[in-house]
């Protein structure tokens, strides 16, 4: 499903950052999930992904899609991707209605005018959803569960190939987050979306099973037999946590032999 | 006093405000369009480029337009061929205003648009948004409270403008005589009652002008807060 390798640099010397990640997800199961501590670059791999960051080299391919190769100077533009990307904090309009910002990706130029035919489509998200009485409403009048759903149907309603989510429980209420992660689990589960997953909340790792990439310093790599990891340890966060630190080793080792 | 010494004035500054607000605006957001977001040296000598008439004498823009617009200047000349002559007419006037207010209105709308949230920009894109669409139904609105507040500025910098405009349209009374060129005259000719007359004018209209800003700035600042 997704074949990367990409690296990106920012910053000089001492301070700089370097993202060097080459792995392929396969498109079953569904979920793949990027596990790792902040600053490590899954929100920059997300970002390349969906053209919103330009890597220094390397190729991006999705269903067989070539979306960049900087060997034959290809690079997609993100509005070319067909992939929907739900930001951390949702990211809505906060200038247009919940109707609105889900019609974004419509025809019309203008997002407050909308074709009869969209609406009804969008009615019909929004119903699934169970939001279709907060069409009106603007984004800050919502709560976080609410605008979580605002932004799943309007990422959903550009019909994308590939869904990106950041963190997609961070901004809410810790009581909230249970429940909701199973409520868009299976309604991912019934759209058959390839979904990928930043996270760094061993919770969303058991829920979503599915693969898992292991993100440390720039660096990432995919653990295949992460159902056998996971037996030998009695908590997810014990597994993650040992499996993060043999990398963390790995990664510091030929550091220091310079 | 005649009233038409007072209405004249203020209705060819108004005009000449107005269209120089008009033009600067369309011509900086297309510069703030093709310039966003982007760094380099083209954009950052582009950029002081078009704050140069903040910091410039006026006399020395009026200078530099009668060379280009002049009846003998490299535009001037093509134009008069053709019939338009701009130096002693309202476009004249009108030109110089426009060049003298673009920095208020290019730089507030920089700033403006400097300070949305480049994730609702994305979130645009990703959603297949061209970058037109992004920069005229995302950026734009969310920055129209910052790019009003630095249109009323520069209307108000417009209607006073003197130096510039005198150069290049001179002071016909009722043609291109403005406000602030009136006064000059009144206050010459010694006629002091008109004079203060339109002193008093310009003066409440600025300090107007300049509150209704304020007022769109607070309120902007005020509803950022309760969202």
């Amino acid at each position: 499903m997704i074949q990367l390798r990409i690296a990106k640099r920012f910053g000089q010397g001492q301070r700089a950052f370097r993202l060097h990640v080459d792995f392929s997800l396969a498109s079953e199961p569904q979920f793949a999930i990027l596990f790792g501590a902040s600053g490590s670059g899954k929100t920059l791999t997300l970002h390349c992904l969906a053209g919103l960051t330009k890597p220094d080299t390397g190729f991006l391919v999705v269903d067989d899609r070539v979306l960049f190769d900087s060997q034959h100077k290809i690079c997609l533009p993100a509005r070319a991707r067909q992939i929907g990307y739900m930001f951390q904090d949702y990211a809505l309009f906060p200038h247009l209605t919940v109707l609105q910002n889900v019609c974004y990706s419509q025809s019309h130029f203008f997002p407050t005018s909308i074709a009869k035919r969209e609406r009804e489509r969008c009615m019909e998200l929004l119903q699934q959803l169970a939001i279709a009485h907060l069409e009106k409403r603007l984004p800050h009048e919502l709560s976080g569960g609410q605008r979580q759903r605002v932004a799943l149907a309007r990422a959903l309603y550009a019909k994308p190939k590939l869904l990106l989510l950041d963190e997609p429980f961070s901004a809410l209420d810790p009581l909230l987050r249970g429940q909701l992660r199973h409520e868009l689990k299976s309604i991912l589960r019934q759209l058959e979306l390839p979904t990928v997953i930043i996270t760094h909340d061993p919770d969303d790792v058991d829920c979503f099973s599915g693969q898992i990439v292991l993100y440390a310093k720039g660096q990432a790599r995919v653990i295949h037999d992460y159902a056998a990891k996971r037996a030998a340890h009695s908590t997810t966060t014990q597994c993650l946590l040992t499996l993060l630190a043999d990398d963390i080793q790995s990664i510091d080792k030929p550091a220091r032999s310079h | 006093m005649e009233l038409s010494s007072i209405i004249l004035p203020l209705e060819l500054s108004l005009r000449v405000a107005g269209l120089a607000t008009l033009f600067s605006f369309l011509f900086a957001m297309l510069l703030a369009f093709l310039l966003a977001r982007k760094s380099g040296p083209i954009p950052a000598v582009i950029d002081a480029l078009c704050t140069l008439p903040l910091v410039l004498p006026p006399t020395v823009i009026g200078y530099y337009l009668i060379i280009v617009l002049g009846r003998r200047g490299i535009l001037g000349h093509a134009l008069s061929e053709l019939g338009i002559n701009i130096i002693f007419s309202l476009k004249g006037a009108v030109i110089a205003a426009t060049l003298v207010i673009f920095p208020l209105i290019y730089k507030s709308a920089r700033a403006a648009l400097e300070q949305v949230d480049q994730r609702l920009e994305n979130a645009a894109r990703t959603l297949g948004a061209s970058e037109l669409r992004v920069f005229l139904t995302i950026s734009l609105p969310l920055a129209s409270k910052g790019i009003i507040a630095g249109l009323i500025l520069a209307f108000a910098r417009g209607m006073g403008e003197f130096g510039a405009t005198l150069m290049v349209a001179g002071n016909i009374p009722g043609k291109t005589q403005t406000l602030s060129l009136a006064i000059y005259a009144a206050f010459q000719a010694g006629d002091d009652a008109t004079a203060t007359l339109l002193v008093i004018i310009t003066s409440f209209l600025c300090i107007f002008l300049l509150l209704t800003a304020e007022i769109i700035l607070k309120l902007s600042a005020y509803l950022r807060k309760t969202k």
